[in-house]
Order: structure tokens, then C-alpha cells, then sequence
């Protein structure tokens, strides 16, 4: 250390050294502004905000937004609803995933290009809403719990990832020498090659975490029971009524729609700190993993 | 062994059998032993009810045979639209619905969709239709998916006595649901008029900052100028600032601030409050063109002017609503265009404001946007689709819950005495009801215990009457309308559906019209307007068909389509 600190270091070290920390400083602040800003502005007056005169601290502090958020029974069994579709979603997906991706990262697999083909054709064409829409209604899923783990729990994006990074890091010698030692597949899989996936298990389970927790259009189409709502619908539709247009060409309650855009103003900010406060909070556990995960693999077949 | 397994298969399969055997007879018992005798039990119960509810003379007796054959329970699956700030997870829960289950045997499955869930209702037209929509239909939906709806115009003699003698009474009668082909796909709900809302923009002046300059109330566009500029020049708010006063604050991104209402000084108004409504008017039954008129010209200049001297808000063409809102919260504003104070700001600061009632411009006669017994009742609320297989006792249970006033007030706010109440003049009358809280407001009460727009048909004649000591915020906006209303205009385009090939010919037309016509106003009034861009301007409605649109509603308006 003392040896470093005795160092001379060249001036135009020095200067790309300031400009590097400049820019990064920059960038965070960038980044990070608005997340700040969202935070002050859930605890300060919505006139302050909407009129532009909050900038680094919160004005006019209440916390009646939050107040609002947390006492709505709907809130919370919203909340709830998002909880058991991501947790249950997460889980199969990345079993369905794992699953999927070591089959056809294995080349013993017979019409496994055939079967990636028709994989990567999904990502290219679909239905479209209507076919779907008969489809969950002839399986008699519309309305149902099960339907909303089921949707958006596996992406062909995510079994490619996961093919590559498997193909790339499973050989086929790991595979001869558990054989050897009387190994099945369904041992191997679980055995060996999962407990040397924990990066890519972890990126995809958070790829598809995210995608539950932000889900709001399947439960808008399929779910009738308010029950069964996930958060993201309900609070799309608070924010959604909040501003749609009135006009008088046909019954309207103007009061009751500005009241309701009033609350919007209110609760617009504590309701998105609350409902991407524990998504963020998981990121930090797997970022170890993130980068390792996405990456190994990327540039093999 | 196989002894022993062949043993088991035959007992396997004698309770197989058992089970089937059960079932059905499970099945079979309850549709045939419970069903009659819930029908006799409602016939009987049938007589008094309507004596009770159903004082519609003449049609009360024709609906009594309709009455008699509807009473073995049934069940429909109705999709409804959900307000937000309805709290029912089941609208059987509400008084009406019950009462009408009691009195019809309908039973309903509600549907419940968000609001704003165009997609859902999409998938639903066209992969699983309910019985019925209500309240979430338009009419060109219905205009573009007539075959999903079913013609009910054989049926209301028979099924829907109440609600014919109901269309009976308003202007137009059954020809405002019916369809260019003689169908009728759905019916109306809400109230037939709102007059609070027949003026749907006012400007309000803070009077208190009038007071504090000893100021009259401004009755010309001159004299509004000046009270614009003693607002610019002092502090009004006395905050020992004088720079953050606006003196008059419209706003784009609200429907009830639009800048082109303030053109009702120099004779041009809208039929609503939507900014094309002023792109011509109806005189003498003419659909006359107000924009390339030198009255639009001269409003420009006017408007213009006032954003030069800095009496405008500049940025009421940017901001967002939540924007507006906050402006007009703040108390900084001396002159606002909108639907009503109480509604926009809070109550300390709405009650320094006060109606303009008038702002006269030398040359021209005033004339207010709005629409004198405008019906604002859905024509597309209740609309049943053709999966319905029993249609009858569907139109049964709406005509119904159309039969009274009280059940239509019922199914509109809830219970007697709830928001509502009976005077002992007969009239309606609203009343705060009990129970509210910081969690359940008001309109928590309303749309949790009734269906508000989605209710049954309220006739002009049966709508609530709202005290200055009940309500003030709607007494005051109502007030305010009545001051206004004999400066609205008198004639307006009919009121008639039209199918959806005329509709797109005119969207079709509207959709750039429009975008220039909002485009050339507003750089009229922030950078001024001259012969050269005005002479461009007129030329440029010709080019996008302006002519064309006006004589697509006198075309309209002659009944040709």
C-alpha cells in the first residue's frame, strides 16, 4: 500500500481518472434522480410536485398517500395475489425452464433443432389475443389462480439463455464420468447440473419474477373476481379512472371522477414505492450472479 | 390371485355404476323438484308486488302477464362495468338486484371488468359473450358488432311495458335506441338530463382579490382585460410577490377549460363540451361554419393579446390536468375556466370565486356553450347479446327495475334514505347519508350500494332535487347554470344513432381536420395571426374537407341517414 501511495502518477492519468469519475458520477445521479424524486414526492403535498417546486427535499410532508395505499382492503389482497403469482410462477417457470433448456442442450436429444425451431417461431408469430383467449377458456382456466402462475412463467428467450449457458458449461465428458459411476439422467440433473446452475437459475428466476410481479394485462382479460386481482391491476385502474376523459354527452359524475383524479394525485407516489420496493430489494442477492448468468454462454451455440 | 383380481374389477365397477346411478339422480332432483315450487311461490307473492310498485298506470296492466310466466329461477351472466370507487364485491349484495331476484326469479352472475378494460370487452364480444352488457357497451360498438346484440324491438311491447311508457314521455321516444334497420339493440340507463352539467364550462373570478382592488364584476371583454391586468400588476395573494399571480388560467388538458370557450363572447358555442362541438352551429337549421368566420379571427387576436401582456398562463397548451389541477389549488389564479371550483380546488379557496356570467363583445352576441335539456342518459347501457337463450326474462327483470321511481332510485344510489329519501312533497331529495368515513366517502356510498349511470332510466321529471344545505357544491355549479341558461343556444344536431359506415365516413374526416384546427389555434394565440397565415388557414379547411364534415351533419340533421 505504502508502495502504491509513493506512486507518481502522470497528469494525464489524473485527468482521465476526473473525467472517468465525472462521468460516472453523472450517470448515478442520472439514474438515480428520479428514484429519489419519486421517493420525496410520496411523502410531500401533491400541489408541490405537480407544481414543480419539489427538487431535493419533500415539501409539504404528509403521508397520506400511504395512509390511503395501506388502508384499501383491495391494496392488500392485491398484494397478496401478486405474492402467490410470482412465488408460484417463479418456481415453475424455472422448473419448466431448467427443464426445457438442459433437453435441448443436449445433443443426444433426437429432432432437437426441430424442436427449437418451432420454439423460436413462437417468438415471431403468435395468435394473437382472441385464439388465446379460447384457448384458456376451453382449458377452463378463465378466472382461475392457476391460470395467472401458469401465464408468463416460461419465454422462449429464457430457454435459449438457458440452452446456451448449459451446452457451454455441461460437457459431454461430466456426463461419460457420472455414467460411469451409475448415474441416470434425472441424478445427473439434479445432481450435477443444477447445483453448477446457480447463476443461471438465479437470472432466470428473476427475469420471470419480474415479469409476475409487473403482470397486469392477463388478469385484466381473464380475472372477473376482484378477489383474485393481482396489485398492478387494481392500481392501474385507480390511476386509469383517475384521468380518463369526462365529457357531457353522456352521464358523467364530474365531482366523483375529480375526486377520483385527486386521490390518484395523492397515492401515485406511494403506490409506486410500495410496489417496486420488493422487487428491488431482491435484485441485490442475485446480482452476483447476474452478469456470470447472462453472459456465460452468450457468445456458444 | 386372479380370482382375487377379477373380484375387485367387479367391485370397482358396481360402485362406478353406484356413483353414476347417484349422480343423476343428484341432477335430476334438482331441476325438477325444487323449481315449481319456488314458481308457485312467487305467483303468489306476484300480485301484491305490483300493486305495490308498479303505478304506471296502463302499463302496469299490460305487464302482468308477462309477470306471470317469469318466475322459475333462472340465471343470466351479466358483464358490468365496475367503478373504482365501488366497494360491492358482489353487486347481488345490492338492495335492487335482490328485490328483483324476489320479484322475477332472475338470478344474476356478475361479470365484474375494471374500468378502462376496452381489451377484455373486446375478447368478450367476439370469444365469450355474456348474456347482457351493462354500462359497458358504446354505441359504435354496437354499431360495428351488430350481430353480437340482439333485436329486442319485437319484445318491449310485451316484456318491457314500463320502459316503453317511459320512452314515451322523452323527445324522440324509442327512435333514439333505434338503428337505421328498425333494431333495437340496447336500452338506455342513467338520467335523461343533468342540469348542472347542461353548462358544462363557466369562468369563476376570485372575488376577493376583486374586492381588495374595489373592482366591479366584469360584464365586456374590455373590462375583463383590465381586471386581468390590476390581477397581473398587485399582489393578489399577498405573498410579497407579484410575479406569481395568473390572472386567467384555462387549461387544454381538462374537458371543461378549453380556451375555446372563452369564443362564446364573439357568438361561437358548442353543444358540449368537446372543442369540435364549436366548429359550427345549428341556425335555423343550418349547420353553419364558425371557424372561417371573421368572429373566430377577432377572438384569436383577442386571446393572443393576453398572452403578449401576460394575462394568460402560457402553458395551459402544455401542462398536464394534475398540472391545472395544482395551479388553481395553489390560489394563484384570478380568473379559471372550468367545470366548477368546488370540484377543482379546495373549499377555503373555492369559495372566493363567483360566476362570470356574461362578457359581452361589441358587435357580436354572447352565446354560451352548453345544451338546454341535453339527454345524457347511455343509449348503449343496457344492450343484451344474441347468446342470451331467454331474452324475455332478461328484458322481464330490466323492465322491472324500470316499473318505479323508487326501485330506480334504489338501483341508483341504494336504499331509501341512504343518499336519497322520499320529501313529503313526493319529490326526491338527496341527503348525506350515514356512515362515511376518510376510507368510505361519499362516492364510495354511491357506488357501492347503487349503479349510479348504470342504473334503470330516470326521467327528467323523477331526478333528485339538491338543496343549497344537502349539497352546495352541486347547488352552487347548479346555481351557476341557471344564470347561464338563457344565453345557451337553442338548436343542436339530433340526437339519433348512426351506423358505422356514416361514423367512420366522418371519423375518416376528423382525424386530421381536427389535429390542424387545434394546431393553428394554438400558434394563433401564442405568436398572433395575419392576413397571410389566416388567408392560409382558410385555405388549408378546404383542403381537409372542413365543407365536407359540416354537410355531413346537415346531412344529419335533415335525417338522411
Amino acid at each position: 500500500m505504502k508502495k502504491r501511495s509513493k506512486m507518481q502518477v502522470s497528469w494525464d492519468d489524473r485527468v482521465f481518472d476526473i473525467v472517468t469519475w465525472a462521468f460516472l458520477l453523472f450517470f448515478i445521479v442520472i439514474v438515480m434522480y428520479p428514484l429519489y424524486f419519486v421517493v420525496i414526492a410520496s411523502f410531500s403535498d401533491p400541489m408541490y410536485v405537480n407544481n414543480g417546486q419539489l427538487v431535493f427535499l419533500p415539501k409539504g410532508i404528509t403521508l397520506m398517500g400511504y395512509r390511503r395505499v395501506f388502508m384499501d382492503k383491495r391494496i392488500l389482497s392485491g398484494y397478496l395475489n401478486t405474492l402467490i403469482y410470482t412465488g408460484c410462477g417463479t418456481v415453475f417457470g424455472v422448473c419448466v425452464t431448467m427443464l426445457a433448456g438442459y433437453s435441448l442442450s443436449r445433443k443426444d436429444l433426437p429432432g432437437r433443432n426441430i424442436i427449437m425451431m418451432l420454439f423460436v417461431f413462437t417468438m415471431y408469430f403468435s395468435g394473437g389475443m382472441i385464439p388465446m383467449y379460447l384457448v384458456v377458456k376451453s382449458l377452463n382456466l378463465v378466472n382461475t389462480r392457476l391460470l395467472m402462475v401458469l401465464l408468463g412463467s416460461v419465454s422462449v428467450y429464457n430457454i435459449i439463455i438457458t440452452r446456451s449457458f448449459l451446452a457451454g458449461n455441461m460437457s459431454d465428458d461430466l456426463l461419460d464420468a457420472a455414467r460411469i459411476d451409475g448415474c441416470g439422467n434425472a441424478r445427473f440433473f439434479v445432481s450435477i447440473v443444477l447445483p453448477l446452475s446457480k447463476a443461471i437459475v438465479a437470472v432466470i428466476a428473476l427475469y420471470i419474477a419480474v415479469v409476475h410481479w409487473n403482470s397486469y394485462f392477463n388478469a385484466m382479460i381473464f380475472m372477473t373476481d376482484e378477489g383474485k386481482y393481482p396489485l398492478q391491476l387494481y392500481l392501474r385502474e385507480i390511476l386509469l379512472s383517475a384521468t380518463t376523459t369526462i365529457n357531457t354527452t353522456t352521464e358523467t359524475d364530474p365531482e366523483a371522477a375529480m375526486r377520483l383524479q385527486q386521490m390518484g394525485q395523492v397515492i401515485k407516489y406511494g403506490v409506486i414505492v410500495v410496489s417496486t420496493v420488493p422487487i428491488i430489494c431482491v435484485y441485490p442477492f442475485v446480482q452476483k450472479y447476474f452478469v456470470k448468468g447472462v453472459m456465460i454462454g452468450s457468445v456458444k451455440g | 390371485m386372479i380370482k382375487k383380481r377379477e373380484l375387485l374389477k367387479k367391485l370397482a365397477c358396481a360402485g362406478l355404476t353406484a356413483c353414476m346411478l347417484f349422480t343423476m339422480i343428484g341432477c335430476g332432483s334438482g331441476s325438477s323438484d325444487s323449481a315449481p315450487a319456488d314458481t308457485t311461490a312467487q305467483k303468489e307473492e306476484a300480485p301484491a308486488e305490483k300493486t305495490d310498485e308498479a303505478p304506471a298506470e296502463e302499463a302496469a296492466s299490460e305487464a302482468a302477464p308477462a309477470e306471470e310466466t317469469s318466475k322459475e329461477p333462472i340465471t343470466f351472466d351479466i358483464a358490468v362495468n365496475k367503478h373504482t370507487h365501488s366497494m360491492c364485491e358482489d353487486f347481488n349484495e345490492q338492495l335492487a338486484f335482490q328485490m328483483a331476484e324476489e320479484a322475477t326469479g332472475v338470478h344474476i352472475n356478475w361479470i365484474m371488468v375494471p374500468a378502462g378494460s376496452t381489451e377484455k370487452v373486446n375478447a368478450m364480444l367476439t370469444a365469450d359473450l355474456p348474456d347482457a352488457f351493462l354500462g359497458l357497451i358504446s354505441e359504435s360498438q354496437i354499431a360495428s358488432s351488430m350481430d353480437s346484440f340482439l333485436d329486442i324491438s319485437g319484445m318491449l311491447e310485451q316484456y318491457c311495458p314500463h320502459v316503453l311508457a317511459d320512452y314515451a314521455t322523452i323527445d324522440g321516444g324509442l327512435d333514439l335506441v333505434t338503428w337505421s334497420d328498425g333494431s333495437v339493440r340496447a336500452l338506455m340507463t342513467g338520467v335523461e338530463t343533468s342540469y348542472q352539467d347542461e353548462s358544462p364550462a363557466n369562468l369563476f373570478i376570485n372575488k376577493v382579490w376583486l374586492d381588495q382592488l374595489g373592482l366591479e364584476m366584469p360584464t365586456t371583454m374590455d373590462e375583463l382585460h383590465d381586471v386581468l391586468i390590476a390581477f397581473r400588476d398587485n399582489d393578489m395573494n399577498g405573498n410579497g410577490d407579484t410575479t406569481d399571480e395568473i390572472p386567467l388560467k384555462t387549461s387544454e388538458a381538462n374537458w371543461a377549460a378549453k380556451i375555446i370557450n372563452l369564443a362564446n363572447s364573439w357568438g361561437i358555442a358548442g353543444y358540449d363540451s368537446g372543442v369540435s362541438s364549436h366548429y359550427f352551429m345549428v341556425k335555423n337549421g343550418v349547420a353553419t361554419p364558425t371557424l372561417d368566420t371573421p368572429a373566430f379571427r377577432e377572438y384569436l387576436e383577442y386571446m393572443h393579446m393576453l398572452v403578449e401582456e401576460g394575462l394568460m398562463d402560457v402553458e395551459s397548451f402544455t401542462e398536464t390536468n394534475d398540472q391545472f389541477f395544482a395551479k388553481l389549488k395553489s390560489g394563484v389564479c384570478g380568473v379559471a375556466l372550468c367545470f366548477s371550483p368546488y370540484a377543482m380546488m379546495p373549499e377555503e379557496v373555492a369559495s372566493q370565486y363567483e360566476p362570470i356570467v356574461k362578457l359581452d363583445v361589441d358587435g357580436y352576441d354572447y352565446v354560451k356553450t352548453g345544451h338546454k335539456n341535453q339527454l345524457i342518459a347511455n343509449k348503449s347501457g343496457f344492450a343484451i347479446t344474441s347468446a342470451c337463450e331467454n331474452p324475455e326474462r332478461l328484458l322481464e327483470w330490466w323492465d322491472y327495475l324500470s316499473s318505479d321511481r323508487k326501485i330506480k332510485f334504489t338501483m341508483r344510489y341504494g336504499e331509501e334514505g341512504g343518499f336519497w329519501y322520499e320529501g313529503d312533497d313526493g319529490k326526491i331529495y338527496q341527503k348525506t347519508p350515514e356512515g362515511l368515513a376518510e376510507d368510505f366517502t361519499v362516492d364510495n356510498y354511491k357506488y357501492t350500494n347503487g349503479q349510479m349511470g348504470n342504473g334503470t332510466l330516470i326521467l327528467k321529471d323523477e331526478v333528485e332535487i339538491i338543496t343549497k344545505e344537502d349539497s352546495y357544491s352541486i347547488w352552487f355549479k347548479t346555481n351557476t347554470t341557471e344564470q347561464v341558461w338563457d344565453m345557451m343556444q337553442d338548436e343542436y344536431p339530433p340526437t339519433r344513432l348512426v351506423d358505422s359506415a356514416k361514423l367512420e365516413e366522418r371519423t375518416f374526416m376528423e382525424t386530421d381536420l381536427f389535429a390542424y384546427i387545434q394546431n393553428f389555434t394554438a400558434t394563433s394565440i401564442l405568436n398572433g395571426v395575419d392576413d397571410a397565415s389566416w388567408d392560409g388557414f382558410l385555405a388549408q379547411l378546404k383542403t381537409l374537407q372542413y365543407y365536407d364534415w359540416i354537410q355531413w351533419y346537415q346531412d344529419y340533421i335533415d335525417g338522411k341517414f
